[in-house]
């Protein structure tokens, strides 16, 4: 399954290499463009996923997830939880940020109001490595 | 002992020579293993031009400096060698950016090759959207409009 990402993005790769691959910078081979993407803060990455097919399709390869993964080991893991209840919808972020005494904050729900959100728990969300995670692979809606 | 170094020409696809000490073409993973299997005093790279070879060099002879010193010297600390290679990237052009990870990359210089693909990702990250990450870097979008509508709404917050 995870081969046929990387298989459509070398489709990809063919056909624009064919067309003089100007959906690429110059002169920088397949496997080097991750390497420098791989090294993109998330924002960034959603960025330049709308700057061409090529680009967009490397955010879905599993080498280029895993090299983003691997350089973002710094900051802990976080799981975030969205769903609906009677059309609102509640964002949950695990774990909770700790206060500098040592407690924790109490349980913050949001209620996206805004429509443009409502399928978008992602940007409610600070920590983008999970905005990243999010947005490459399906979104499972709960509730 | 110690002044004993031996010394390596390499050269370049355009046939320019540079004379270096055995320790600076050891930061090269090929050419440490090039130097081991052939133990010829002269070395041509024939996909490295002169003049990223002589950046190459140049990377390379600093880096080892700062290796061999150890901890010993003040003059050669890492805050030094960051400000240096800070120094060294802002001098380039992209064009020279992009000819040096395709060198590091062939050669397997693994530090150089990360200090180079950060500088792209920090001209990428410096954009503020996609247009101009298309302009700096000079792509061609192969997106239709309606295609491209579609992305940009989906990845609307990111450009908050």
């Amino acid at each position: 399954m995870e081969e046929q990402g990387d298989q459509k993005t070398r489709e990809i790769h063919k056909a624009t290499q064919d067309d003089d691959d100007r959906s690429q910078p110059n002169h920088i081979p397949f496997d080097l463009t991750l390497e420098i993407l791989s090294r993109l803060p998330a924002k960034s990455i959603m960025r330049y996923r709308c700057v061409s097919k090529l680009w967009s399709s490397f955010t879905t390869l599993p080498s280029f997830i895993n090299s983003f993964t691997s350089r973002s080991t710094s900051r802990p893991p976080r799981l975030l939880l969205t769903f609906s209840i009677l059309e609102k919808h509640f964002v949950f972020s695990f774990p909770q940020n700790q206060n500098q005494d040592g407690s924790y904050p109490p349980y913050y729900s949001y209620q996206i109001t805004n429509p443009k959100y409502s399928d978008r728990a992602c940007s409610m969300e600070p920590n983008l490595e999970t905005v990243f995670n999010l947005t490459t692979t399906p979104r499972n809606h709960l509730g | 002992m110690e002044n004993e170094k031996k010394m390596i020409t390499l050269k370049s696809s355009d046939d320019v020579t540079f004379e270096v000490e055995e320790a600076v073409v050891l930061e090269s993973q090929f050419l440490s293993h090039l130097v081991q299997d052939c133990p010829a005093p002269e070395h041509k790279i024939k996909e490295v031009t002169g003049k990223i070879l002589s950046k190459v060099v140049e990377y390379c002879e600093k880096h080892v400096v700062v290796v061999v010193d150890g901890g010993d010297s003040s003059s050669s600390s890492g805050d030094d060698l960051k400000k240096w290679d800070d120094k060294f990237i802002k001098e380039m052009d992209l064009s020279t950016v992009y000819d040096l990870i395709a060198a590091a990359n062939y050669l397997n210089i693994q530090a150089l090759l990360d200090l180079m693909c950060q500088r792209v990702a920090d001209v990428i990250t410096a954009c503020k959207d996609h247009k101009e990450i298309r302009e700096t870097l000079g792509i061609v979008s192969d997106y239709t409009a309606e295609e491209e509508a579609e992305v940009l709404k989906e990845n609307e917050w990111a450009f908050d």
